[in-house]
């Protein structure tokens, strides 16, 4: 258990040091999200990307990264809260004289299903039942009604165009 | 939950060393931390390797909550409130104040969350609003029934967004060091063990997610979030207010009448009273910062207070 505890030291201090750079690695750090045509939360979907997806940063505008998937070769705009900078760790253990490589992309996944068994667990030990919290989750608000709403009380229109420069 | 005395009293005193030694020893004084973790029985390995301890703590101290981790704190949390509180059984109240809200959201400087933004009206006459780590939001009758027309219910959404938009949940259990401090550390350790974990594993997890909920409980429904935080969530607002065109004052007449429904109820410090400051000094704090503010909007009030008026009329 000595290995896992070290990396993530390692991996986090890392972490801490943030400056993006053309080329570099991102990975997506929330459950869903969209690359899109323009710098804008109702431009165009040009893909959907789940947790862990990777893609490679190219520039910036006002809070969205232009970026390219390493996959597909597709390229796009993404929110910059939706990804986090996929940092690589050679690790040096100590006492081993061996070396190890992590990335906080790893770490990142593997929560993934950790987080619904202990969930699951929680909610039997407190006799929690989280359909009614899963019901609230499923009520998400579609761009279009987004924006029938700014328009019909005519509110400023800023959050449904594209950044500008 | 489950917090027995004895517990209650080893943190008291534990954990105010703890905060002592990482403030003025840095790490130097970690041999004591170590020596608290054992006291607790939870952090074994950390014993076995006091490098690898070090490094963990000094690695949790600097860093926030991963996304996933707010999330599935705020779920919890989200959980026990709706056990403790009814749902307001109006879809078309809670459709109105989700499409109000989640468009406030895109407005605020954080509008991407793991999971997004969600909003329900509880149905309570207490007067409170709650927000969750997780982007759950939470606003009873009572305190909708404050607000007179959409400006003031886009105030109040606004304001809890801000709470989650500068991540109070997640500081709230940050703060909550000691026991949190040793558990944190575990939980990112478990996390790489997580594939094939074992069940004794999940055991330790899933008391690392009830000390991170019960945090986030204590700030929501017992002290509330400090002063420093409530001005942010305050400032947050009206920033978010006027990106969409709505008047920022809207939130200064609420909390005036939240301070006459206080001064009715004879400050009996329950609900919103008690997990939020006096609002006097919020308003005199948000007037500071709208003084060269015009108070013109384009907002087409009619619409918006028909559509109002449809939704909310009944609250």
């Amino acid at each position: 258990m000595r290995r896992p505890l070290l990396a993530v030291a390692f991996v986090l201090v890392a972490l801490l040091v943030v400056a993006v750079e053309a080329g570099d690695s991102l990975f997506v750090q929330v459950r869903e999200t969209e690359l899109r045509s323009a710098p804008g939360f109702l431009s165009q979907i040009v893909e959907k990307l789940q947790l862990g997806a990777e893609v490679s940063y190219a520039a910036s505008r006002a809070g969205w990264y232009q970026v390219t998937r390493p996959e597909t070769g597709q390229s796009g705009w993404i929110h910059e809260g939706s990804v986090r900078e996929n940092k690589q760790t050679t690790l040096q253990l100590a006492g081993e004289g061996t070396t190890r490589t992590v990335t906080s992309r790893e770490i990142a996944l593997a929560g993934r299903g950790f987080s619904e068994s202990m969930e699951g667990e929680y909610g039997a030990e407190n006799r929690l039942d989280f359909s009614a919290v899963d019901e609230l989750e499923a009520r998400r608000v579609g761009p279009e009604e987004i924006v029938a709403f700014v328009l019909e009380a005519s509110l400023r229109q800023d959050i449904l165009q594209p950044v500008e420069e | 939950m489950k917090s027995s005395p004895a517990l209650r009293k080893t943190l008291r005193t534990v954990v105010p060393v703890t905060l002592a030694v990482l403030l003025l020893g840095g790490f130097a004084g970690c041999r004591l931390l170590v020596e608290e973790f054992r006291a607790f029985g939870i952090g074994d390995r950390f014993v076995e390797n006091y490098d690898a301890s070090r490094l963990a703590v000094q690695a949790i101290e600097a860093d926030v909550l991963p996304e996933d981790d707010e999330y599935f704190a705020g779920r919890a949390a989200a959980a026990r409130i709706m056990d403790t509180y009814g749902v307001y059984d109006d879809q078309a109240a809670n459709d109105y104040i989700n499409v109000l809200g989640q468009t406030l959201a895109l407005a605020s400087n954080r509008p991407v969350i793991y999971a997004g933004y969600r909003f329900l009206i509880l149905d309570t006459d207490e007067i409170n609003g709650l927000a969750t780590p997780g982007g759950h939001i939470f606003v009873t009758r009572g305190l909708l029934r404050l607000a007179e027309d959409e400006h003031e219910v886009a105030a109040i959404l606004a304001h809890e967004i801000s709470h989650v938009a500068h991540r109070h949940g997640a500081q709230a259990i940050m703060e909550t060091k000691g026991r949190n401090l040793a558990l944190r550390a575990e939980a990112l350790n478990y996390r790489l063990a997580a594939v094939g974990a074992e069940s004794s594993i999940l055991g330790r997890g899933v008391a690392v997610l009830e000390e991170r909920v019960q945090s986030v409980v204590n700030a929501l429904l017992g002290d509330g979030y400090s002063v420093e935080s409530e001005k942010e969530a305050d400032l947050g607002a009206i920033q978010i207010l006027l990106t969409l065109g709505y008047d920022p004052r809207a939130l200064t007449r609420v909390l005036e009448r939240l301070d006459d429904s206080e001064k009715i109820a004879g400050r009996d410090k329950k609900g919103f009273h008690q997990t939020h400051p006096n609002p006097g000094r919020r308003i005199r704090e948000i007037e500071k910062r709208l003084a060269n503010y015009p108070g013109i909007t384009q907002v087409d009030d009619n619409a918006a207070n028909r559509r109002y008026r449809r939704a909310l009329g009944d609250i």
